[in-house]
């Protein structure tokens, strides 16, 4: 049973027949609710069981090239989610006409980000504010009384 | 205890590589020569075939888009960036091809919707700022300068239509260009 409705295979198959480069059925699979709702709501293994009988057969007609890109879509978009680069493409990309265009498309948009969180030992620094007599600059001071930040303003 | 956060952010770039990994796909498939105006290669092929259910969908497009005007029927050997920058002879679906074209083709955006012409290209771009669509000026009347626009769907058949009244898969940000080669 396919994770995608009837309707919806319709949708994803008119898409492919529209299409007149990879980037574009790229961005509009992004955006198709369906692709989102498995994106989200299937594993990968899940994915690539809908996906592997469309890419054994020889000749794929438009629901299965909808269907396989869509499946595809949803890899790199489960991969991003889950953080960092989507990495190398779990089945040949050669096997769909705009397969490794779309892959690579996905991997020049993704921006991977790492966070690493430092601890700093001792007190945490202490902050106050002088003006004079509420004219001039306002200045910033650190605990130890040395001026750190002066509004020139 | 100071607990600090972090972020670095490192984008990648990678290059398109060619896609022609198999040979079942490649074998129904037929590049040609083409060239931008100072002499590079465009990447293209012409397609050969039109399946039943691409003509099914062509059969619902009068309907779908009631205003435009069928202007021939489908055809497999050229799409949209085939039509608007190749003269029908092939299709052209690498979008750093029709980058280059406007580059080297020697196309300057017309900014101001007044100012397009009938001769001018439409260019239509998906979010991330690739070219999804293009096709050619026909009309941009006063007083509203909406310009009517001839293209092509896919493999299906070239249409005239309102700059506007296209398939949602190529988004809704365009830009016009004239070429001045």
């Amino acid at each position: 049973m396919s994770v995608f409705s009837d309707a919806e295979r319709d949708d994803l198959a008119k898409a492919v027949v529209v299409a007149n480069t990879p980037a574009s059925l790229g961005g509009w699979l992004q955006r198709h609710p369906g692709v989102r709702r498995i994106a989200e709501s299937a594993t990968e293994d899940q994915l690539l069981d809908e996906l592997f009988p469309i890419l054994r057969e020889r000749d794929k007609n438009e629901r299965a090239l909808g269907t396989a890109y869509a499946v595809l879509v949803a890899i790199a978009m489960k991969r991003r989610a889950q953080g960092g680069q989507i990495g190398t493409a779990p089945f040949q990309l050669g096997l769909l006409k705009w397969g490794r265009a779309m892959w690579d498309a996905f991997s020049r948009t993704t921006v991977p980000t790492t966070t690493e969180v430092l601890t700093l030992s001792g007190p945490t620094p202490g902050m106050q504010s002088h003006t004079d007599h509420g004219a001039g600059p306002v200045r910033l001071f650190n605990a130890a009384g040395n001026i750190i930040v002066t509004n020139q303003d | 205890m100071a607990t600090v956060c972090v972020v670095l952010g490192i984008s990648k770039t990678t290059v398109l590589v060619s896609r022609f990994d198999c040979a079942a796909i490649a074998a129904d498939l037929m590049p040609i020569r083409l060239q931008t105006a100072r002499g590079t290669d465009i990447e293209n092929e012409q397609g050969v075939e039109i399946s039943t259910f691409e003509r099914n969908w062509m059969a619902t497009l009068a309907h779908d888009h009631p205003q435009a005007v069928l202007r021939t029927s489908e055809s497999a050997t050229y799409n949209c960036h085939g039509m608007t920058f190749a003269s029908r002879r092939t299709q052209i679906w690498s979008a750093p091809a029709v980058r280059l074209i406007l580059v080297e083709d020697s196309y300057t955006e017309i900014t101001d919707v007044h100012d397009v012409l009938p001769g001018d290209v439409v260019v239509y771009y998906g979010n991330d700022g690739d070219p999804s669509h293009s096709g050619n000026v026909v009309e941009n009347a006063p007083p509203l300068f909406v310009p009517r626009i001839v293209s092509k769907w896919g493999k299906g058949p070239e249409l005239v239509h309102l700059v506007w009244d296209v398939s949602p898969v190529y988004g809704t940000n365009r830009q016009y260009f004239r070429c001045r080669a």
